[in-house]
């Protein structure tokens, strides 16, 4: 039912318009102060009253209407294009400085590589030089080296000792070295045992006492310990 | 809504509308707007009342909802419930997780002087799948690897995504394998452990598993500290596993494990197992161990068996060999033992260095007797005698006196019967029965060092004691340890404590440099230009076949220090020979002699140039 009455409602508005649009006596005003807003408007709603009756009646409304809005929409454009201009070069360039920064970390991260490597080479290589130098430095090699060059071990030394007043004295007998070569020669410096104190001997005891059996071997039978 | 004007149903619906839609439809018959369809045709719909429309709206209505909560309902449950699974899930596909290895500590002598470091190295693999040609990379690879081609090849055609083609490869090698360009063959970390010295120092340093685990000497006690804790790095990558610069990269560095400083003294210790590897060789003994104390620290300067091993090469070394017979094998040590029973009748006060005794060649203990080692009536040995010409009889005697109870204290005191602590795995307690416990016979022994054992350490520290005046310093091997940052961390000063007095300590000194010369049992132990105090012994070896002694062969041994008069070094020796006769004078006091002379020389120490004092070994009448 509303609908209805809707539908025939435009009918009465077209009408309207029809009679506005004829009798044109008061509507310019209206016509004339709605583009007021936009600033342009003023000098034709000035006229109007003058040249209302020489000119046709329905030609006023179509011209007026269309001018103010090109003109409003130039004027706003040419208000505009400066921050369009600097939108887009604020896009361009944050677009622009990102690839260099973007660039700029790969070649960094590339070069960081590239030094990492090196400094990985560089690291085997001190660790194979230090290697050469521990087991160069290990006593065997230090040992075969001294018989390669026909060093021999040193057979007892001997101390001279400086006393405060300037007087030495000499502590122990200093032997040369045996000339061959043997690695060591160990057994040999033993045989001196009592050498320095040649000094008189408490009676010695029985002849067997200095022979070289002079184990303690407990004779017991079987202790019976495992 | 939008069916109601072009569809002029017949319905009686339509009734107030068909007035205002008709007209249009009839005037713009051939207007955009006009339906297609004859009117009337229209199904849907056409014939539903108005509640057969309501109920279809509210099904539907109900369907639809339902599908709006069981989609909303599956949202929240994916974004709020499991939301940071799937989040952490999808930063993982894109993220790699690398394990940076932490280098393992070296292990270093009191000089710095390496025995064990880590080196890079690599461990060649393979997935088979990706090899193109099996037999040209086998080709490729063998010398490179030193793995024979075929075996290459084997391993390299096999149904499997992961073969190990070669561990512990250097860098220079992979490097050269890389230039290669190889499909398939990849590359893992595979530290290498390095022990340069080989041999020397090996059975106090042990050794490395293949996981990197020490699994004896050192690398075993102080693992933890070797080891270090291994980092890792997380990093973002993009496609190829290539890192994204600005990606996530988060890394956990790793800490290297920390440097062990040893108490040992690499040249010295090479001399010892030099000499010893001497003794192991003269065909009668079959094993012998060395030690060498510092008196003033008790810190263990030199450790060494005989036969040893080269921890590189552990794992084709036969495991029995593998252990440090110095602190983990017990023997009978016999007549050095006799030095503590002699401090405790001087530190009871019932002797003397010149307290006389009437000395008998036998002495009866329960059901057998006792002789000396060579029979005789009966001597007026004085004490010094009885140490000096080692007499088995006198040594009983005079512990009779201190009685048995007394007699163990001292041994425990002295360190018998428990372990020193040295940072080293696997050692003896030793073996000591109570006095209680003890028979006659055992009682007659134990003072003369038989039915009693002890590790070559434990004989070393008996030494250490009475060379220190008296203050026993347990034995330690480990100086300090150094962290990766350099902090170095001292190790815990080992306990001393006084046994018997200076005096006591200085007159057992002054008995056991009677040994060591003429009219003692151990000329061969001097050092040239030295004075010299110890004890040799030689015992009978049980025979592990028969539980007895007889067959058992013997241990040789001698323990002393030296200079006599400001002592700076002990030496034990001990050497077993199952086959071979000998006695501890012969045999292990010119091991003894060597390695003292050596410490002493390059220790540079200078003699006092005191001569060596007379001694009174039989009371002349």
């Amino acid at each position: 039912m509303t609908r209805a009455t809707a539908r025939t409602s435009p009918a009465r508005t077209t009408s309207a318009r029809t009679t506005s649009a004829r009798t044109t006596s008061t509507p310019p005003r209206g016509t004339a102060t709605a583009p007021r807003g936009t600033g342009t408007a003023p000098r034709t709603a000035a006229r109007p009253p003058r040249a209302v009756p020489s000119r046709p009646e329905l030609r006023l409304v179509p011209d007026a209407t269309p001018r103010p809005r090109g003109r409003v929409r130039s004027g706003l454009g040419s208000r505009r294009a400066p921050f369009v201009l600097l939108v887009v070069a604020l896009l361009v360039g944050t677009t622009l400085g990102l690839l260099i920064l973007n660039t700029a970390i790969a070649v960094d991260s590339l070069k960081a590589t590239q030094l990492r490597a090196a400094n990985a080479e560089r690291d085997q290589l001190v660790q194979r030089l230090q290697q050469q130098v521990v087991s160069g430095g290990t006593p065997e090699q230090v040992a075969s080296a001294a018989v390669a060059a026909g060093l021999v071990p040193a057979g007892p030394a001997a101390f001279l000792v400086i006393a405060a007043d300037g007087s030495s004295t000499l502590r122990g007998t200093p032997e040369p070295a045996k000339a061959p070569p043997p690695p060591v020669t160990p057994s040999s410096t033993g045989q001196s045992p009592g050498a320095q104190s040649p000094a008189a001997r408490p009676a010695t005891p029985s002849p067997a006492a200095p022979s070289p059996a002079t184990g303690q071997a407990p004779a017991t039978g079987a202790a019976g310990e495992g | 809504m939008a069916t109601t004007p072009r569809g002029p149903g017949a319905g009686p619906r339509s009734t107030g509308r068909s007035s205002a839609p008709r007209p249009s439809a009839g005037r713009a018959a051939e207007g955009p707007f006009t339906s297609r369809r004859a009117p009337g045709t229209r199904r849907s719909g056409a014939g539903l009342s108005i509640d057969q429309r309501g109920l279809r709206n509210r099904w539907g209505l109900i369907v639809m909802i339902t599908l709006l909560v069981t989609v909303v309902g599956r949202l929240v449950v994916l974004q709020g419930v499991d939301g940071t699974a799937y989040a952490t899930a999808a930063e993982q596909s894109r993220l790699r997780t690398y394990p940076i290895a932490a280098l393992r500590g070296q292990v270093l002598d009191r000089n710095g002087h390496a025995f064990a470091y880590t080196v890079d190295a690599s461990r060649v693999v393979a997935d088979p799948k990706v090899v193109e040609d099996a037999a040209h990379a086998a080709h490729e690879l063998t010398t490179l690897l030193h793995v024979p081609e075929p075996e290459l090849t084997g391993k390299l055609t096999q149904h499997n995504r992961y073969v190990v083609l070669a561990s512990q490869v250097s860098p220079e090698t992979v490097d050269a394998i890389k230039a290669l360009k190889l499909p398939g063959v990849l590359f893992e970390d595979d530290p290498v452990r390095l022990y340069p010295a080989g041999a020397v120092g090996g059975q106090v340093v042990g050794f490395v598993g293949k996981d990197g685990a020490g699994l004896a000497g050192i690398e075993r006690t102080f693992d933890d500290e070797l080891a270090g804790t291994p980092g890792r790095r997380r990093v973002e990558v993009g496609s190829g596993g290539n890192p994204i610069p600005s990606g996530i990269d988060d890394s956990t560095p790793a800490t290297d494990g920390s440097t062990v400083t040893l108490t040992l003294d690499q040249d010295l210790q090479y001399v010892t197992e030099q000499r010893l590897g001497k003794a192991c060789a003269d065909g009668d003994t079959t094993q012998g161990s060395a030690v060498v104390l510092d008196v003033k620290t008790g810190q263990v300067v030199a450790m060494a068996s005989c036969p040893g091993f080269d921890p590189g090469a552990a794992r084709k070394t036969d495991p029995k060999l593998l252990g440090n017979p110095a602190v983990s094998d017990v023997f009978e040590p016999g007549s050095v033992m006799k030095a503590v029973t002699i401090s405790a009748a001087v530190e009871e006060g019932i002797a003397k260095p010149d307290t006389v005794l009437s000395v008998d060649g036998k002495i009866t203990a329960g059901d057998h007797v006792v002789r000396d080692s060579h029979d005789h009536g009966p001597i007026d040995y004085t004490v010094t005698g009885i140490v000096a010409k080692s007499s088995n009889v006198g040594t009983i005697m005079l512990a009779r006196k201190v009685g048995n109870e007394k007699l163990e204290h001292y041994l425990h005191a002295f360190g018998v019967g428990s372990t020193t602590g040295v940072e080293l795995p696997g050692e003896s307690r030793g073996i000591l029965e109570k006095s209680a416990d003890w028979t006659a016979s055992r009682a007659a022994n134990v003072p003369i060092g038989q039915g009693v054992s002890v590790t070559t350490v434990q004989l070393a520290s008996i030494y250490q004691t009475i060379a220190n005046g008296g203050v026993r310093i347990a034995p330690r091997v480990v100086q300090s340890v150094t962290t990766p940052d350099g902090t170095v961390h001292a190790a815990a000063k080992a306990a001393s404590t006084r046994v018997v007095s200076r005096s006591t300590a200085d007159e057992m000194a002054y008995m056991l440099e009677a040994v060591v010369g003429k009219g003692g049992t151990a000329p061969l132990g001097a050092v040239p230009g030295f004075r010299v105090a110890g004890k040799t012994g030689t015992a009978q070896r049980p025979n592990p076949a028969c539980g007895c002694y007889t067959g058992g062969g013997y241990v040789t041994s001698f323990a002393g220090f030296a200079p006599a008069d400001a002592p700076r070094y002990v030496v034990a020796v001990d050497l077993e020979r199952p086959t071979g006769g000998g006695d501890g004078g012969g045999v292990a006091a010119p091991v003894f002699s060597d390695v003292m002379r050596h410490a002493l020389t390059t220790a540079g120490v200078v003699p006092s140039g005191a001569p060596r004092p007379d001694f009174t070994l039989i009371r002349t009448p």
